[in-house]
């Protein structure tokens, strides 16, 4: 077991806790962070000191749901512990609370009791769930009806938006005026040999939708500027001054520099974009060639003119560069509208428009109306890896914050700026780093606190990371980049008990992109391992990228490994899911020959035909689409294959293909799993299998079940993990996967895989201003002409590095036991092999393992049971009116006990009151005249005179003998005799004798010793049948 | 006084019932027994005729709302029409239409107020029954001036007062009404009153309990749980007649019961892992010969799973060996489906102009396209899809209903196809058919009118699916339409009926608020077989054998209910519900259900998103205090995640001897270069990708359109020389007019629009920027465009398009291909790495095949020396043009002699290759490069290989 410091060193105990306070622990990987962090979330809960402790007040963030779920498990483990009088959980506990430990065993059961009890009060939750939780409370305010729903992917919205916007483009409209200045801009943007766009409404679709979550994401107003009529006048004025220049050169002796003849060319053809593309050749002249007075001469006359050139042009380089997202972000301002429209019409709010929309509304001072709707304040804010932050987010959260703290409040934030990897999609650790400095709550300076023992890795893994980043690292990028996020000046100590122990090996050598020397490498790391008592499960390998991720995969696939890439986790590259789509596709689309063959020649299909003991010779499915398109016949190939094949045909396909017709879409897959026995014949793809019917169970929920466009689904390309398999976790597989995903995890044995590459830059860059932020396209080449670009410049490449290393730190410490650091380098770049120190680090020899025993888990075992199918319906016609006006005319007789008066008279009455209750009948037809005709008919008359003795029970409820009920239409019941009269509309049919007769079976056993009579009364025939 | 009777959890509630009743007579009828729900009424009557032996008139047996409408009419005389939430929502919409308002402007018209007026229907009958007035609910809402809430009291107020006045009650209404009136009660008429199961009474209900407290002959009977000392400590404060009570106490039905049940949990990551444990588990207890009948129960308290269960767990069971009685959601049905599509179709459509991509979606649904015409279901499937197909092909992304219609040589193509002797069909038949189930089906929607005209075309479509489809088929759909038909009444019945709605788009909306949400009941024959039922329908029921499924805290008791409009501090002033309230009210449910069972199976879901239950977590943390402990399984996929290499296909005999007579284009060469095994696919079995009807213009449509101007713009300078004033610009345009509108009709407007004033503005660039500038520094001759070249070298038939053929002053002959990309490097040849020997290096270097094949073969037909041909791709698809866009085979522009005939050398090389019948098809040898986007990859085996993966 691990024995942690003790929390009383690190936290303060409750009594020294004195709001408003704001503590910040900086903490290194594998340093206890999340434990410091419950440990403090259950101070607050058990404290009788700390004021607002209640559960509603406290609320704990964390960044993804996995976090919260594995915080919420820790607070009730802790509590559980203490509440079962676990003594190192309460000292622990007694060192953080003003209470004896008894009262704290209690409190503890008690809060226990309070969290399982309003588990919904119990608020530890990702960001964007609490942000989404204030939205809705407050949607009314917002414009959105109550039960809107909060979409991840804004795509498909932005998709409709342009398609509706896209309707009322016309020419002469003025969104299309608006849309051709746009598209002109789009030319004048771009360089000479870039694309042209034939259809730029496409490319102003697909780069807003690109630019949207960056539009919706930053927290300052984003500036639109109009700078188009500038650029255009000052490029004239450059050519000008060029042509000017040309002139003065063409008048001289001198002999012009190439590249100035060619600048000219470019000038006078007024490509304003290569301009700035092309160095301007200062001075434009060849000296060596040119007559030396001459020179000095014209030297002379035009250096100011050259100056004005140079200048003129770096200018230019700086508006250009501003202006290139013009022409999507004034595309976005024009769909702005549309887009609302659509999103309230759908009532359905994208996560990051949400998130600006709060951000808004909590900068104009609505926190306590926004705490009122949502039924109760938070005076307590603990967040989890702040480092990930960002600027809206932390806009939403600091007005909210800042009200907290004026009332007694307090915030707890827990992060590493060390392992702000998450940049691109917005996280920014300079808000971690200025909380730290004091510059968010004047009132409350902040507390800083350190966590500097290292639970996760032996002595010698944190020795090797501190060389690389202590002592390596910083010599080598530009200065102040490892010092920025603190991987320059972090400590670390190893636990006590891993004094002396992991091991790390850095392998550098020459990469080669056609034999892979790492390949070998890497399963010869992994062989060693496995020799050495580690199981598969223990390793694994961290990549730069996706790529690397099935790269890597394939050599481990090859090399007979068991592996789980974390990347490529989507079943749609399974063959088996593959098979399955194609068939869907083909029953959607007979015409589609593709499909079918896909799915006749795979792997599935041929399985189920072994299976069944027919052999299928796939020459001969190959020969039948051979034919056709021999014979250049127009016929489906599956007509010719359901003459070639008619008995698999039969068999496999026509009651699919049949079925498709009618039945829903999970049925028919279900009927498919069933037809080709999926589970039982593909047993390691269960998985797989499983997956496909969640997502088709999934689809269906929105509300779409055709299969048309369940392929068309199937087809999208999507970023999240919605067609993900699940993995089980304690699969003995080597797990590949990238550094990003890696964090927060740690394994015994670590392979990282680093290429030597360029830093690559985002082009895309924010830049902030006091009014409001600009997007710039920054290309390097053109910006370093350009000092206030450059100045950018500069801050993306430190912030780039920044990244980098981070990542790099993030790579460096998930290992527990061993680490071995693959460096292969290219000559395009140097980093990060430069930074890998070549020592070995660790015991002279490689441990062996102990033989681990397997942790035993209670699997449950599956059945897939053959789908049972439901017969085809025989009714071919929804009856609805038949039934409507049966049940009215029952309603009708039912409200007539006996004939009083004329028939005529108790007819119209009994109308009358059912048309009271159950409204005017609808139908063209005379139920009237109907019923009366049917009551004046002389073999009825008897059943509705009044007698003696005579009790009438219309619409009576019986129940049989074995509790069933029934509700007969008319039971007569006369001294001696009973009689149950069942009236029908329509025809006749044979069954109701038998309804009829179990009636009077039922009334034979309530009034035992009378006759009992059954009568079939037809009304609609008029026609009466005494029922034997 | 009454009697009132807490039993522990563990009894069994009707059993207790049956116990008050007494000995069963021939006629109970004037015994009254009142359950929370529906169906323990099926089970009392049970228990009794099985006490009885024979048939009986039973007790009136109510549920809640049924006994409240039974006193209100029976017993007090009470009328006025009930109303929907719909006729609700219009009626509020009245009182919403004066400012202020709430929500401000938001939510101003009928429309978007409606999703609106539900919420407030429900909370506003909410709060009658908390018993809350006018002036108290202003006085606790007066604060919130956020989204002008504080207005709800006015709403409320009006509304009520709007209803009275009309004669129009509602549930609470009608509740509120009896409460009130209780004293005038006369009860007389029963033997026996027997209310039970009740937990979460509203002040209103207290109030009517209260009064039936005061009736000697009423019993009240309470089932022990969580909870439940709080909920009727009201009906023993201020109660001294102890002697009544017989609270907590053993019951008749409770002995034998023994502590608690045996409960084993299952964890699952997903829905399916829990209905395969499922499945596995009712397997082995029929395996162990154990009964699984209506004392047995799985309980599904979201409804996402019943078909899950359905189809993957009760398949073990025949049809009569288990009853469902849950609701299903409307919105996960076909018809549903259905009329989203069509609604879809009909908000993005202009008059009768539709878009392409919707219109299919819609006709491709199963419902419609198998529409029977002359008895026959698959000539409206082969005429949709062969539609589908010749619009694939066609740019224009918006289509008329009536251009379709007109589609003559197309429906005689298919007529000719389906005709048979006994079975004729005619063009004018189809054309007939596709226009009356465009009448029938689109056009309708396509004239926004009253809900009530939209109601009745949704019934109109439902009956045309039911008469005309083969729907009917499946055995769910009666059900279906008949739930749906159902709403269609109470839209026509309602207030609502007569209003329009503002914007044509709010019916799809509507759909989805009103229509969607709407559950299609599954009531089984209740007292039969294995029961699978919702959560609330176990009310007051015990089973033996209980399996709960999803106990998954989202859902059992599920989310915390956001976007009221009155926040939970002030609902709980105002004595409404609480979200507090109603997870303890699901809380005693559940432990109702477990407690009183034998044996308990409880699945659950854990994953990224989801947790266990709460209630899950109670159990266990009780019985770890107990030092008990429940089995916990965890269900696991097997899962093997190597994938296997692309195989070489052989050549066989009959491929062989095809490929002798084969004619060799340059794009089959180029495939074949790249990847052998697409070539085989493509060109040897012939197998390709089908055309999709797209939303957008796709760059392969711009490709078709400008190599249609440019050839139509040449063609009659065809054996001239050009000259400038060939260059007409003015022409070009109105060509380009003309050439837009035969593609896309007359109505040009979004993306076409915008591409045709493109396309006006490059190819103007080009005739000035790139020919002009040609003409003017060199004769050009234009030998032909679009010119069919074939021709048979050592034996290989080769052939090719070539786009424009030139001479100019050069002497030389200009091989062009117009490319509507930027980018030549896909097309280049890297002649350093290029070595005509060594085979490898081929696919390597070569980007295209296709100028040095149209040099091989317009020297072959032409006998021009193969030097004096200068192949090029002219880029089209550059920013800025000039003569620079036209680029040859290598970056500088040199391309001698020697390395034409090295391309030659390749070209025939690959041919020989091919025709060999001993050499393989062999798979790329770039996986990453080429397998991406390639049709084939599935039977390849390289699915795995995705654009960006990489």
């Amino acid at each position: 077991m691990t024995a942690f410091e003790p929390m009383s060193s690190l936290l303060p105990k409750d009594s020294e806790i004195t709001p408003p306070s704001v503590v910040v622990v900086d903490a290194s990987a594998g340093s206890g962070k999340t434990r410091t962090l419950t440990r403090r979330l259950v101070q607050f809960l058990l404290s009788k000191r700390i004021p607002h402790n209640s559960l509603e007040h406290v609320l704990a963030i964390t960044f993804t749901n996995n976090a919260a779920m594995e915080m919420k498990r820790r607070v009730l483990d802790l509590l559980k512990e203490a509440a079962q009088g676990n003594e190192e959980t309460l000292t622990e506990l007694s060192t953080l609370v003003s209470l004896e430990k008894p009262e704290i065993r209690t409190r503890a059961a008690e809060m226990l009791e309070t969290i399982l009890d309003r588990y919904g009060e119990f608020q530890v939750q990702t960001i964007d769930s609490f942000l989404a939780r204030v939205f809705k409370s407050s949607a009314l305010e917002f414009g959105f009806p109550p039960g809107f729903d909060i979409v991840i992917d804004s795509r498909p919205m932005l998709d409709e938006a342009f398609e509706e916007f896209a309707g009322g483009i016309k020419p002469g409209s003025p969104s299309a005026g608006l849309l051709l200045d746009l598209v002109e801009l789009l030319v004048l943007t771009r360089k000479v040999d870039a694309r042209f766009h034939w259809n730029p409404y496409r490319e102003l679709a697909r780069q807003v939708k690109n630019l949207y979550a960056r539009i919706v994401s930053t927290a300052q107003p984003l500036l639109e500027q109009n700078r188009s009529e500038e650029f255009e006048a000052n490029a004239a004025r450059l050519c000008a001054l060029v042509e000017q220049l040309g002139t003065m050169l063409d008048r001289s002796s001198v002999v012009p520099h190439s590249r100035f003849v060619t600048y000219r060319k470019e000038a006078q053809a007024r490509r304003f974009a290569r301009l700035l593309d092309l160095q301007f050749p200062n001075p434009p002249v060849l000296k060596s060639k040119s007559p030396k007075i001459e020179l000095a001469k014209f030297l002379n006359a035009s250096a100011s003119l050259c100056s004005e050139i140079e200048a003129l042009r770096a200018d230019l380089i700086g508006v250009h560069a501003r202006m290139h997202f013009e022409p999507y972000i004034r595309t976005h301002r024009l769909l702005r509208e549309t887009l609302d429209r659509i999103k309230r019409r759908e009532a359905a709010v994208d996560l990051g428009d949400m998130t600006l929309r709060l951000a808004t509304f909590v900068r104009e001072g609505a926190v306590p109306e926004l705490y009122l709707s949502l039924g109760e304040t938070i005076h307590h804010f603990l967040i989890d890896e702040f480092q990930d932050t960002s600027p809206i987010q932390w806009e939403t959260l600091k007005p909210l914050i800042e009200n907290s703290l004026g009332a007694q409040g307090t915030l707890f934030v827990v992060g590493d700026m060390k392992q702000s990897i998450y940049g691109f999609r917005g996280a920014d650790w300079r808000i971690m780093k200025r909380l730290m400095e004091g510059a968010y709550f004047p009132s409350a300076p902040p507390e800083i606190l350190n966590l500097e023992m290292n639970y996760r890795s032996g002595e010698n893994i944190l020795e090797y990371t501190r060389k690389v980043f202590h002592e390596i690292v910083p010599l080598q990028v530009m200065s102040g980049a490892a010092q920025a996020s603190g991987l320059a000046s972090f400590r670390q100590r190893p636990r006590p008990d891993a004094k002396g122990k992991g091991l790390v090996e850095t392998l550098v050598f020459e990469g080669d992109t056609e034999t892979r020397p790492e390949r070998e490498v890497i399963l010869r790391i992994i062989g060693d391992c496995l020799s050495r008592g580690y199981r598969l499960r223990d390793c694994a390998i961290l990549t730069p990228e996706n790529e690397d991720v099935v790269k890597v995969s394939g050599w481990l696939n090859e090399a007979g490994y068991e592996f789980i890439p974390f990347s490529t986790l989507d079943i749609r590259t399974r063959k088996i899911i593959g098979e399955l789509l194609a068939l869907l596709r083909f029953l959607d689309s007979p015409i589609d020959d593709l499909s079918l063959a896909t799915f006749l020649l795979g792997d599935l299909f041929a399985a189920r035909l072994s299976n069944d003991g027919i052999e299928l010779n796939t020459e001969d499915l190959r020969a039948l689409a051979r034919e056709k398109r021999h014979s250049g016949s127009r016929r489906p190939l599956y007509v010719l294959f359901r003459e070639h094949r008619p008995e698999l045909w039969e068999r496999y396909l026509e009651s699919l293909f049949t079925l498709t017709g009618y039945l829903p879409l999970y049925d028919l897959a279900t009927e498919i799993y069933k037809r080709f026995n999926v589970f039982e014949l593909m047993p390691g793809e269960e998985a797989a299998l499983v997956k496909l019917l969640e997502v088709i169970q999934h689809f269906e929920s929105r509300g779409q079940n055709s299969l048309a466009e369940f392929v068309e689904f199937s087809e999208e390309i999507s970023e999240d993990s919605d067609w993900n398999m699940d993995v089980p976790p304690d699969i003995n597989a080597v797990r590949v996967m990238t550094v990003h995903k890696a964090k927060g995890l740690d394994f015994r044995v670590v392979i990282v895989l680093l290429y030597d590459v360029p830093l690559r830059f985002d082009r895309v860059y924010m830049e902030e201003t006091p009014e409001g932020v600009r997007l710039l396209r920054l290309v390097k080449k053109q910006a370093e002409d350009n000092p206030s670009l450059e100045k950018l410049l500069f801050d993306r490449e430190f912030n780039g590095t920044v990244d980098q290393l981070n990542k790099l730190y993030v790579a460096l410490t998930r290992a527990k036991d061993e680490m071995y650091i693959l460096g292969v380098q290219y000559p395009q770049a140097k980093q990060p092999s430069a930074f890998l120190p070549r020592e070995y680090f660790g015991p002279r020899k490689k441990p062996k393992m102990r033989e681990q025993s397997e942790e035993s888990e209670n699997r449950v075992p599956l059945l897939h049971p053959a789908h049972l199918r439901r017969e085809p319906a025989t009714a071919e016609r929804l009856n609805l009116e038949e039934t409507q006006r049966g049940e009215r005319i029952h309603a009708i007789l039912a409200r007539i006990h006996v004939v009083d008066g004329t028939v005529a008279e108790t007819v119209r009455k009994a109308i009358e009151e059912e048309e009271k209750e159950g409204g005017p009948w609808p139908g063209p037809e005379d139920l009237e005249s109907l019923l009366a005709r049917f009551l004046s008919e002389p073999s009825f008359a008897p059943f509705f005179e009044p007698r003696e003795g005579r009790t009438i029970l219309n619409e009576r409820e019986f129940a049989a003998s074995d509790g069933r009920l029934f509700r007969m239409d008319r039971v007569i019941v006369d001294t001696n005799e009973v009689t149950v009269v069942d009236f029908k509309t329509g025809e006749e049919q044979r069954d109701y004798g038998e309804q009829v007769r179990n009636y009077m079976t039922i009334l034979s056993e309530i009034f035992p010793g009378r006759t009992i009579k059954g009568v079939l009364a037809y009304v609609d025939k008029n026609v009466c049948r005494s029922v034997e | 006084m009454s009697a009132v009777h807490v039993i522990p959890s563990t009894a069994d509630l009707i059993a207790e019932v049956a116990h008050h009743i007494g000995v069963v007579e021939t006629d109970l009828t004037r015994m009254l027994v009142v359950f929370p729900g529906k169906r323990p009424s099926h089970v009392l009557r049970k228990v009794l005729a099985n006490r009885r032996g024979s048939a009986f008139l039973p007790p009136l047996v109510f549920s809640y709302d049924e006994f409240i409408d039974h006193l209100r009419k029976e017993h007090l005389g009470g009328k006025g029409r009930d109303i929907d939430m719909l006729d609700a929502a219009s009626l509020l919409y009245e009182i919403h239409s004066v400012s202020p308002r709430l929500g401000g402007d938001h939510f101003a018209s009928f429309d978007r107020f409606l999703p609106l007026g539900f919420r407030l229907f429900d909370e506003l009958e909410e709060l009658l029954l908390a018993g809350a007035d006018a002036k108290h609910v202003a006085e606790e809402l007066g604060s919130l001036t956020f989204g002008e809430r504080h207005l709800l009291a006015k709403y409320y107020e009006e509304f009520y007062d709007r209803l009275k006045r009309n004669g129009l009650s509602t549930r609470s209404t009608r509740l509120v009404e009896v409460a009130t009136r209780a004293g005038e009660l006369d009860l007389s008429r029963y033997t026996r009153i027997i209310l039970a199961g009740f937990y979460a009474l509203t002040p209103t209900d207290r109030r009517l309990f209260e009064r039936l407290a005061k009736t000697d002959h009423a019993v009240m009977i309470f089932q022990d749980g969580p909870g439940l000392k709080n909920q009727i400590g009201w009906l023993l404060d201020g109660d001294d007649s102890s002697g009544q009570m017989d609270l907590f106490e053993g019951s008749v039905s409770s002995e034998g019961k023994r502590g608690g049940p045996r409960i084993h949990f299952y964890r699952s990551t997903d829905t399916h892992g829990q209905v395969f444990a499922l499945s596995a588990r009712l397997k082995s207890i029929l395996d162990e010969g154990k009964p699984l009948d209506e004392r047995t129960v799985i309980v599904l308290p979201s409804s996402e799973s019943l078909f899950p269960v359905l189809y993957q767990a009760l398949s073990l069971f025949e049809e009569e060996a288990y009853n469902i009685s849950l609701g299903y959601p409307l919105a996960r049905t076909p018809l549903y489906g259905l009329l989203g599509s069509l609604l879809d179709l009909v908000a993005g459509a202009q008059g009768e102009a539709v878009h392409k991509n919707a219109y299919f979606r819609f006709v491709l649904h199963p419902y419609i396209k198998n529409v029977r015409m002359t008895g026959r279901t698959d000539v409206t499937r082969v005429l949709f899809h062969a539609l589908e197909e010749t619009l694939a092909r066609e740019g224009a992304t918006i289509v008329e209903l009536r251009d379709l219609e007109g589609r003559h040589v197309l429906f005689e193509r298919i007529a000719a196809g389906l005709s048979s002797e006994t079975e004729p069909l005619s063009a004018t038949a189809l054309k007939e058919h596709l226009k009356s189930m465009h009448d029938r089906t689109i056009r309708p929607f396509l004239k926004p009118e009253t809900l009530g005209a939209f109601a009745q075309k949704i019934r109109d479509l439902v009956f045309f699916i039911s008469d005309e489809s083969t729907a009917w088929r499946h055995p769910l759909f009666a059900r279906y339409a008949g739930k749906l038909l159902e709403i269609v009444e109470v839209i026509l019945r309602s207030e609502a009926a007569t209003r329009v709605f503002d914007d044509a788009t709010s019916y799809a909306t509507f759909l989805r608020s009103y229509i969607g949400p709407q559950a299609v009941p599954f009531p089984g024959t209740p007292l039969r077989g294995l029961q699978v039922l919702g959560l609330l329908e176990t009310r007051s029921l015990s089973f033996d054998r209980v399996f709960v499924l999803d106990a998954s805290d989202d859902i059992l008791p599920g989310g915390r209910s956001a976007g009221m409009l009155i926040p939970q501090k002030l609902r709980e002033r105002l004595g409404m519900e609480t979200h507090r309230d109603r997870e303890k009210l699901i809380e005693y449910h559940f432990n109702g259900l477990i407690e009183g069972a034998k044996e308990v199976h409880v699945f659950f879901m854990e994953n990224d998103s989801r947790q266990r239950s709460r209630f899950i977590e109670k159990i266990l943390w009780k019985q770890t205090q107990e030092n008990d402990g429940s089995p916990m399984g965890t269900v696991r996929y097997r899962i093997h995640l190597a994938q296997r290499e692309p195989q070489p296909i052989p050549k066989t005999e009959s491929v062989a001897g095809m490929l002798r007579d084969f004619e060799f284009s340059t794009t089959a060469l180029d495939v074949y270069l790249k990847c052998q095994i697409r070539f085989y696919y493509r060109y040897i079995l012939g197998l390709e990708e089908r055309e999709e009807v797209r939303e957008e213009i796709e760059q392969l449509d711009v490709g078709n359109l400008i190599h249609r101007i440019l050839k139509e713009f040449f063609d009659p300078l065809i054996g001239t020389t050009l000259k400038k004033r060939d260059l007409d610009t003015a022409k070009l345009e109105s060509l380009i007019d003309a050439v837009f509108e035969k593609t896309f009709g007359l109505s040009q407007n979004g993306a076409v629009y915008l591409l045709k004033r493109q396309t006006q503005a490059k190819l103007r660039e080009f005739l000035e920027e790139y020919q002009m500038k040609i003409v003017e520094t060199q004769t050009v001759e234009l030998l032909g465009l679009e010119q069919k070249v074939s021709a048979v070298k050592d034996g290989a038939h080769l052939s090719g398009r070539i786009d424009r053929i030139e001479r100019r002053g050069d002497g030389k002959v200009y091989i062009l291909d117009y490319k509507i990309r930027h980018d030549d490097t896909p097309y280049r040849v890297a002649w350093k790495k290029f070595d005509p020997a060594v085979r490898k290096t081929w696919t390597e270097s070569i980007g295209s095949l296709q100028l040095p094949m149209y040099n091989l073969l317009y020297s072959e037909i032409s006998g021009e020396e193969v030097g004096k041909i200068v192949p090029a791709y002219v880029f089209l698809g550059r920013n800025y043009l000039d003569p620079t866009i036209e680029t040859g085979l290598s970056k500088d522009g040199i391309v001698t002699e020697e390395m034409q005939r090295n391309l030659h050398t390749v070209i025939l090389g690959l041919v020989k290759e091919i025709q060999d019948p001993e050499q393989q098809f062999l798979p790329a040898s770039d996986l990453k490069k080429e397998c991406p986007g390639c049709p084939y990859q599935v039977m390849c085996g390289t699915q795995w290989a995705k654009e960006g993966r990489w």
